[in-house]
């Protein structure tokens, strides 16, 4: 016995050893219990992939989405480049109208989750009241205390009641301004209805709140938020048209042909909010062959939009589209010589670039502050930080310089303090630096004196300044100090070519180990207060040495920054495109439209 | 000796099949959900539905048309007249609540064949009222 237990755990020991060890799966990702990935292979390596989103409709549930008869549209949609299949599932609530914490809130939470653990914004796709439900969340506020709908990059709508359900208004004795003809296709739908069991549950919906908030332009509705401009909604309807046939008993008219939607929405109850300038209206002309009690099974019935090849593709065309763009948004300036001000922008992807602010100063690197030097008036230099989420204005300290040369604010990375110029320039040097924190107004003076116009580092531990006072030899006019100011040291002559005044610096790399800079030209360009932190004819150099790296797009940069990630974003000279640049210097994405060749400053990027 | 073959591959059919019968009984049906029924069970239909049918096959043309629901009676340009023609609502064949409803029924006229029908209803100031019919 004692003999065979041996033997036993010998093998056991054995096969332990020879055995190859198991490969670690990627563990599964997680955004609560009611969003969940299609499949195993959608619940992994979300960083940087693209979830698509997928949110059902009124008294139905993730099913809707996961439907067997669908995988071969999972497919193609997984054929996209790092795409994701998700669904979210309030069919606990679904009888609640969006505000039920389990339904708008919860779904505003899982875009916010997924959204994260992806570092981009996602794809939603909806069905029927799915699409309420995403106009509700995209209004919550995310974790970073931005909206949610930051967060999306574009909404597909299949079936959504954007102005109610005239059906179910007809079936709770509801007026509905609808023509005759329809009204009385809509009560022989009702009617077909109860034929079918099952197949239509409208008259279990009427006592709810969902029933009451679904009626045709009902008050609920009207008080949904507004959908953002420049998000992307495709809504798709379907729309049945039926007519009364010539049958045992009863005539019809030619001309009473009536289109009843799908039937539960009408074309235009889902076609009332969309940003593509063409409707895609799915048509099932069934004369003939139709009967009234069919609507429920048509390919353009409610239900069976989704399984329509159209429809589908018009799913996968979104996707594409965003799949193929880049991602994240880009803030930028546009300054106009005329007024001396600039007009402040925000891109997002393909998306036309959105005017979010003018005057003068810097962007937050979040693009949701801007800092400016108001030097208007007698007096000192002032201060003010404006929130463009809410058009606050607030007076956050004030300076020495009765002008803004030299004192231009920088934000530090985390968008908590500016650095402002505290006293006065002299004939030896800049005035000295204070870092102001943002939420209190208070005030910190750096170490030591050090430049003008400074550029935060991403790390927030190195600064690099515009020293164009003190020319030596061999150094160029950029000057590096820790985050305190102090242990400063210049770069070397860029490219191994002195200039006294021109090496102007728009952006520094973490460990301030790369710079973004002007390139010299001496005896170009006078000396001066300096050239500001623009650079028309760009370069990266490795500040140790001063010499340059190249990048992979032709010719100089006019301006960029630097990213976290050890990416670069630049605009190359003369082109009407944003390069975004991946840590190894690859490009990644592209953002071309509504972006000139000359006159554009980068602020800062964010994934969303 | 030449049965044993014979004997050998009777014996093998017997085993394989006695297999296949316990597979079948063992192993779950590939479908675990029964068949939707394309339409809700069934009941008796309402008197007033009833009476709505019979106004229906009326000879007076006004009879007929009070049978429709405002909806369809705005829709329909006359409610035709089939002389001799009958409809009953099947016994078991109407599914509703107290606002809409539906129900099968069977159309006869002399010397044509039965004909399936399926008519709606709506509850319009206390009576039924038809709101579609449709060959089957």
């Amino acid at each position: 016995m004692i003999s065979f237990l041996a033997l036993a755990f010998a093998v056991v020991l054995v096969t332990g050893l020879v055995a190859a060890p198991t490969p670690k799966a990627a563990a599964a990702e997680s955004c609560g219990e009611q969003a969940r990935p299609i499949a195993e292979q959608d619940g992994v390596s979300l960083r940087d992939g693209l979830p698509v989103l997928f949110i059902h409709g009124i008294r139905s549930d993730r099913g809707h989405w996961t439907d067997n008869k669908l995988e071969s549209f999972h497919r193609r949609l997984r054929e996209k480049p790092g795409v994701k299949l998700w669904t979210f599932d309030y069919s606990s609530a679904n009888t609640q109208w969006v505000t039920h914490d389990s339904v708008g809130p919860a779904f505003a939470r899982a875009i916010d989750c997924l959204s994260g653990l992806a570092g981009r914004s996602i794809v939603v796709v909806a069905h029927s009241m799915g699409g309420l439900v995403t106009q509700f969340a995209q209004a919550q506020t995310a974790s970073d205390g931005r909206g949610i709908a930051r967060r999306i990059a574009s909404v597909v709508t299949v079936g959504t009641p954007f102005k109610g359900s005239d059906l179910l208004s007809v079936a709770q004795g509801v007026h509905v301004p609808v023509s005759k003809p329809l009204l009385g296709e809509l009560n022989a739908v009702l009617s077909a209805c109860r034929l079918v069991g099952r197949k239509c549950d409208v008259q279990l919906l009427l006592d709810k709140p969902v029933g009451r908030a679904l009626r045709t332009n009902s008050e609920q509705l009207r008080a949904l938020p507004a959908w953002p401009e420049d998000l992307p909604v495709r809504p798709i309807a379907g729309d049945i048209v039926y007519r009364f046939k010539m049958n045992l008993f009863v005539y019809h008219h030619e001309a009473d042909i009536v289109s009843i939607g799908d039937p539960y929405v009408s074309v235009k109850s889902a076609t009332a909010h969309r940003v593509m300038a063409e409707e895609n209206v799915r048509k099932c002309d069934d004369v003939g062959v139709f009967r009234v009690w069919e609507v429920f099974s048509s390919s353009c019935g409610h239900s069976n939009l989704k399984r329509r090849e159209d429809v589908q593709d018009e799913i996968l065309d979104a996707v594409s589209e965003v799949a193929g763009q880049p991602a994240g948004t880009v803030y930028f300036s546009r300054y106009d010589p005329a007024t001396y001000r600039a007009g402040f922008y925000a891109k997002t992807g393909a998306r036309p670039a959105r005017r979010i602010a003018e005057g003068t100063g810097r962007l937050s690197p979040d693009g949701r502050y801007r800092a400016e030097v108001d030097t208007s008036g007698d007096g000192p230099a002032r201060l003010i930080v404006e929130d463009l989420d809410r058009g606050v204005r607030q007076r956050l300290a004030d300076g020495a310089n009765g002008h803004g040369l030299c004192n231009e604010p920088e934000w530090t990375p985390d968008g908590k303090y500016i650095l402002f110029q505290q006293t006065p320039n002299t004939g030896r040097g800049p005035g000295q630096w204070a870092r102001v924190e943002v939420a209190t107004g208070a005030a910190t003076l750096l170490a030591a004196h050090s430049g003008c116009y400074p550029v935060y580092a991403p790390d927030g531990q190195s600064i690099a300044w515009y020293d164009g006072l003190n020319p030596r030899p061999g150094r160029s006019t950029v000057l590096i100090t820790d985050a305190d100011g102090g242990n400063g040291r210049h770069v070397p002559a860029i490219g191994g070519v002195d200039d006294p005044c021109a090496n102007a610096v728009a952006a520094l790399s973490s460990g301030g180990r790369l710079a973004l800079v002007e390139a010299s030209h001496p005896g170009e360009r006078a000396c001066g207060d300096g050239p500001g932190r623009q650079v028309h004819d760009g370069l990266v150099v490795d500040t140790s040495t001063g010499r340059p790296i190249p990048l992979p797009v032709p010719g100089p940069v006019r301006g960029g920054v630097f990213l976290s990630d050890g990416g670069l974003l630049v605009q190359p000279a003369g082109a009407a495109e944003f390069v975004l640049l991946d840590r190894n210097f690859q490009i990644k994405a592209t953002f071309r439209g509504g972006i000139l060749a000359e006159g554009e400053t980068i602020h800062g990027y964010s994934s969303f | 000796m030449k049965r044993r073959p014979l004997i050998f591959v009777a014996g093998s059919l017997i085993v394989a099949g006695a297999l296949v019968l316990l597979g079948l009984y063992l192993l779950p049906p590939a479908t675990t959900e029964p068949a939707e029924p394309e339409w809700a069970d069934g009941g008796p239909p309402p008197a007033e539905a009833v009476e709505t049918v019979r106004r229906l096959s009326s000879a007076d043309p006004a009879q007929r048309r009070s049978s429709l629901s405002p909806g369809l009676a705005e829709i329909v340009a006359e409610v035709r007249e089939t002389a001799g023609s009958t409809v009953t609502l099947d016994p078991q064949g109407w599914r509703g609540d107290d606002a809409y409803g539906a129900a099968t029924a069977v159309w006869r006229a002399p010397g044509q064949p039965d004909r399936g029908l399926v008519l709606g209803f709506q509850w319009v100031d206390g009576r039924w009222q038809i709101t579609f019919e449709e060959p089957m």
